[in-house]
């Protein structure tokens, strides 16, 4: 099958002719539309143009100027470019820091002061455990009097 | 294109009727058909064809000459009243669905039994296209646009046309065997 000349028969193909003639005979009835344009549609592209012309300056400053005219113009600062904010908020993070570690510190100098006192009725309480402790501390003295001694 | 037709496009521009009678009687033939083998129906076919001419007719005065036959311009507003009527009956067309009269009563009347089967086989075959191979196979291998026009009505570059037409062809003549196959195995 030679499918270019097969489709080439598709142009035998015709419109029904009654059908030809009332649509040609309606369309030429009709007046055509005058693109002229109303004073109600002139007022419509002329808005629209300002407005999209705002839109083009606005978006070209702030693609030029790097945000950095927002800070002049607006009346919205904006947080994350200003540098004496983000100077503040440094700070205040290093003293959070602090006052982190001057909690630690205290809770740990507590926990000292609450385990003294402790210390002596366990001491009483359990004589062996002491006695270890003792030798220990005893063996530890000893042992630094060897090493002094040798120093000597 | 027709003849004088520069001439003829400036009167119908400047409102005049018979003017643009005479491009709807040069033009009309080549739109319906392109309508028709798209949408496959006759009736369908002949209110888009007189939609594509009213609107024509209608924003006239908006026409811009740019150097290509005024058929570019008219197959362009073809393709859109193609697509919107899709796009509002959201129905897809099976084949039952198609006219299958509408190759028949138009060929002429000595064309045989079996030269209406093939067309209706590539008919069939055309609806399985997609609809930029459609355009491209009708307005290039049907109507024989040249390449420059069918660009024209595309929009489209000329080079994008030459590919684009070799692989509407291709995938034709695979639709076409595929259907041989099925109708030979079924």
């Amino acid at each position: 099958m030679d499918l270019f000349h097969e489709l080439k028969k598709f142009k035998k193909i015709d419109p029904d002719p009654a059908y030809v003639r009332r649509s040609r005979e309606m369309i030429l009835s009709s007046i055509p539309e005058d693109p002229v344009l109303s004073p109600w549609r002139i007022l419509v592209h002329s808005v629209q143009f300002g407005s999209a012309v705002t839109l083009a300056v606005v978006l070209l400053m702030l693609v030029l100027g790097g945000f950095s005219a927002w800070r002049f113009l607006s009346p919205f600062k904006l947080s994350s470019l200003d540098p004496a904010s983000l100077k503040a908020e440094a700070q205040a993070i290093d003293i959070q820091i602090q006052l982190t570690k001057i909690n630690y510190e205290e809770a740990q100098k507590a926990a000292a002061r609450k385990a003294e006192p402790a210390a002596v009725p366990a001491k009483a309480a359990s004589a062996p455990a002491a006695s270890d402790s003792q030798a220990s501390t005893s063996q530890t003295s000893s042992i630094e009097d060897v090493l002094q001694q040798l120093a000597q | 294109m027709l003849d004088g037709e520069k001439q003829v496009i400036i009167d119908a521009i400047g409102g005049e009727a018979s003017a643009f009678g005479l491009l709807y009687d040069h033009y009309h033939p080549a739109i319906y058909r392109f309508v028709l083998i798209k949408v496959g129906r006759r009736e369908e076919a002949e209110d888009l064809t007189h939609q594509v001419f009213l609107s024509a007719w209608q924003n006239i005065k908006k026409y811009k000459d740019l150097g290509y036959p005024f058929g570019s311009w008219l197959y362009q507003i073809a393709r859109n009243q193609v697509i919107d009527h899709y796009r509002t009956a959201k129905r897809t067309q099976s084949l039952e669905d198609l006219d299958p009269d509408y190759a028949v009563s138009s060929s002429d009347d000595e064309a045989d039994t079996e030269n209406k089967l093939e067309m209706e086989k590539i008919k069939t075959a055309l609806t399985k296209l997609k609809p930029l191979y459609q355009d491209i196979v009708i307005m290039r291998f049907i109507e024989e646009l040249s390449i420059k026009e069918t660009a024209a009505a595309l929009g489209k570059s000329e080079g994008a046309i030459k590919l684009l037409q070799h692989r509407a062809i291709k995938q034709l003549r695979t639709v076409l065997e595929k259907k041989q196959w099925t109708f030979f195995t079924s």
